[in-house]
């Protein structure tokens, strides 16, 4: 896919990626930081309109591990007149001052070395509001020349922020142009020119990242167990923050997997299951007072085979329950389950829901996901 | 690195200078405006020199005392005591505005009278023959032009203090206040007189300074004559000798 490959700039390259403030330049930006991180690539991050801590804050989410080979030019705190913190990964500029940017980028350079290396520059509008037209022999003189020395630029730079000609003037450098817009619900990534990819025009859905559902599925298995054990007192869904539709939009994203792969789906949806019951069994249980704990343990069955262990382990429905535990909706029918064979009722709800008038309801939690439920709660 | 040449001690600055660095035995005017690293940039060259080039040096003072050099210098980390109880360093403070007739400071005592030609070429020979010194430096050399009010008599002490060192064979940079701010400025005679000139210019933009390094001149050497950003860092003064400076 082209996106992928525009976000893998090729050596001796200079990228400018133009667009309006708000059309997604930095998150494209960051996704390509992630992108050569993940491939050992050293990159120097030139972040001129946030802190490096916030700019860590938002790889985190976007789902970095390990910071190793990630260097950081703060063009931010000088630039606004605060004192710039000492960190052994930060060299500090000001955009005010250009040297000063090339300066810190050739000092960290002593760590990446000189080749190879990508230099992300989150964005030039903030040099270019305090020098001008002096950017454009920034860019020509510094930007283009580090690239042209075997390492790759990404350059992002506000539209609408300047002289057009000046921003002319730097696409007309660039080895490589992208705009972004916004249209509606669309993000359109227009790839003017580009050294590996033919000039072509990338539509993608907006959407948010997709770190944010599971990070809000852990505060939801905390609350859970706030909630459960008494402790806590408020609701653990808070549907007028949204927590309901990040709920429902797990789901949905689990269920993207059946147009994946329809066939295997089944055996991965009890793998997930399997994997993240247990880790929220576990961050449920190291909240828990130890009475809990002790007695957990005592109810955890070696085996859930036999009626009477899924009996124990399934929780009771109690009418009051349903009501804010939209997860749950489902009923052990012990009656007609016999060993390795158990019937289940679904109700309606966030995850499980039906046409009208003709049943077949859509379950999130149905065959391999109990199956993988039951399976971590054995011993 | 070939014996006709030795090594600044200044990182980036070599690259400069044709990869070869400063002609030995050549007088090197180093001009540069209030603040700009002028003795940073002479004290770094004699420390290097006496630390990895095995060249010992002398530090003349025209002007500061050398007790504050010396302080002012151990920010970078350099040692400049133990240096001097090794031999491989001496400071001579010949201030004729400080140190008065009766006071003796270091090697020489000086006074604001006696201070000529003869006088300082004294100080440096004994201070040569005391640490077998292979670098010199003269701060600021301004002090010594002041003593000639006649403009004449002055070309010719300052030619005569270059002979002088020609002889001795020692590497030495006359350290100068440069006249003038910004980029247009009169050259200064000195510059005409010395083998090198290095200027170390400041230019104010709002109210951030660019530094910028540049080899004026360099006898007998092919060198890179274009301004280049410097910063005076935690270990001395860096030249980025690729970089383009930006105005």
């Amino acid at each position: 896919m082209s996106l992928a490959k525009i976000q893998e700039p090729p050596d001796k390259s200079l990228i400018l990626l133009a667009g309006a403030p708000g059309a997604g330049k930095s998150t494209f930006c960051h996704q390509t930081v992630l992108k050569s991180i993940a491939a050992d690539r050293p990159v120097i991050f030139v972040t001129s309109e946030r802190r490096p801590t916030e700019v860590i804050e938002l790889l985190r989410e976007r789902g970095i591990g390990e910071m190793v080979g990630l260097n950081f030019v703060d063009a931010f705190t000088e630039t606004v007149g605060l004192t710039c913190p000492q960190r052994s990964d930060t060299v500090c500029a000001n955009c005010a001052d250009l040297n000063s940017l090339s300066i810190a980028v050739t000092r960290l350079q002593e760590r990446t070395g000189p080749k190879g290396v990508l230099l992300v520059f989150d964005s030039l509008t903030s040099p270019y509001l305090f020098n001008g037209i002096e950017v454009v022999k920034f860019t020509r003189l510094f930007l283009s020349k580090f690239a042209s020395e075997g390492n790759s630029v990404l350059a992002l730079m506000d539209e609408g922020c300047g002289k057009e000609e000046d921003l002319g003037a730097m696409m007309s450098i660039a080895d490589g142009i992208l705009r972004m817009e916004t249209k509606e619900d669309l993000r359109i990534i227009n790839v003017v020119k580009h050294p590996k990819v033919a000039p072509t025009e990338i539509k993608l859905p907006v959407i948010g990242s997709t770190a944010v559902p599971f990070r809000v599925l852990d505060t939801f298995w905390e609350s859970h167990a706030k909630y459960g054990f008494g402790t806590g007192s408020k609701p653990q869904i808070r549907t007028e923050m949204g927590d309901y539709v990040n709920v429902f939009w797990l789901s949905f994203v689990i269920w993207a997997g059946m147009l994946w792969d329809p066939k295997r789906f089944p055996s991965m949806l009890y793998d997930l299951t399997k994997d993240t019951v247990s880790q929220a069994i576990k961050l449920v249980m190291g909240k828990a007072p130890w009475y809990l704990r002790l007695g957990f343990k005592a109810l955890r069955p070696k085996s859930c085979s036999s009626v009477g262990a899924v009996k124990r382990v399934f929780p009771r429905f109690e009418k009051g329950r349903r009501e804010h535990d939209r997860d749950r909706m489902l009923e052990y029918v012990s009656e007609i389950s016999k060993t390795d064979e158990h019937y289940f009722r679904a109700y309606e709800g966030a995850s499980c829901w039906g046409l009208e008038g003709i049943g077949a309801p859509l379950c999130f939690s149905d065959a391999a996901d109990l199956a993988g439920t039951l399976k971590s709660m054995e011993k | 690195m070939s014996d006709d040449y030795t090594s600044t001690g200044i990182a980036g600055a070599d690259k400069i200078l044709g990869e070869k660095g400063i002609p030995r035995g050549h007088s090197i005017l180093v001009a540069g405006g209030p603040g700009s690293g002028k003795t940073t940039f002479a004290i770094q060259f004699l420390y290097k020199g006496a630390m990895e080039y095995g060249e010992p040096g002398i530090y003349i003072s025209l002007d500061e005392d050398p007790e504050d050099v010396k302080r002012n210098m151990s920010k970078f980390g350099w040692d400049l005591g133990k240096l001097e109880q090794e031999k491989k360093l001496a400071f001579i403070n010949v201030s004729p505005v400080r140190v008065t007739s009766s006071e003796r400071v270091g090697l020489i005592q000086l006074g604001m009278k006696e201070f000529k030609l003869t006088k300082l070429l004294e100080a440096i020979r004994e201070g040569i023959d005391e640490v077998q010194a292979k670098r010199v430096v003269i701060d600021p050399i301004t002090i010594f032009t002041l003593q000639y009010p006649d403009e004449v008599e002055r070309i010719y002490a300052m030619r005569d203090l270059i002979a002088d060192f020609r002889k001795t064979g020692c590497t030495n940079l006359l350290i100068s206040e440069l006249r003038g701010t910004g980029l247009e400025r009169e050259h200064q005679f000195e510059e005409y007189l010395a083998q090198g000139v290095i200027l170390l210019r400041t230019v104010a933009k709002d109210d951030r300074l660019t530094r910028m390094f540049q080899v004026e001149k360099m006898r007998g050497l092919q060198i890179d004559n274009q301004p280049r950003p410097y910063n005076i860092t935690n270990s001395g003064i860096e030249v980025y000798p690729t970089l383009t400076v930006f105005k």
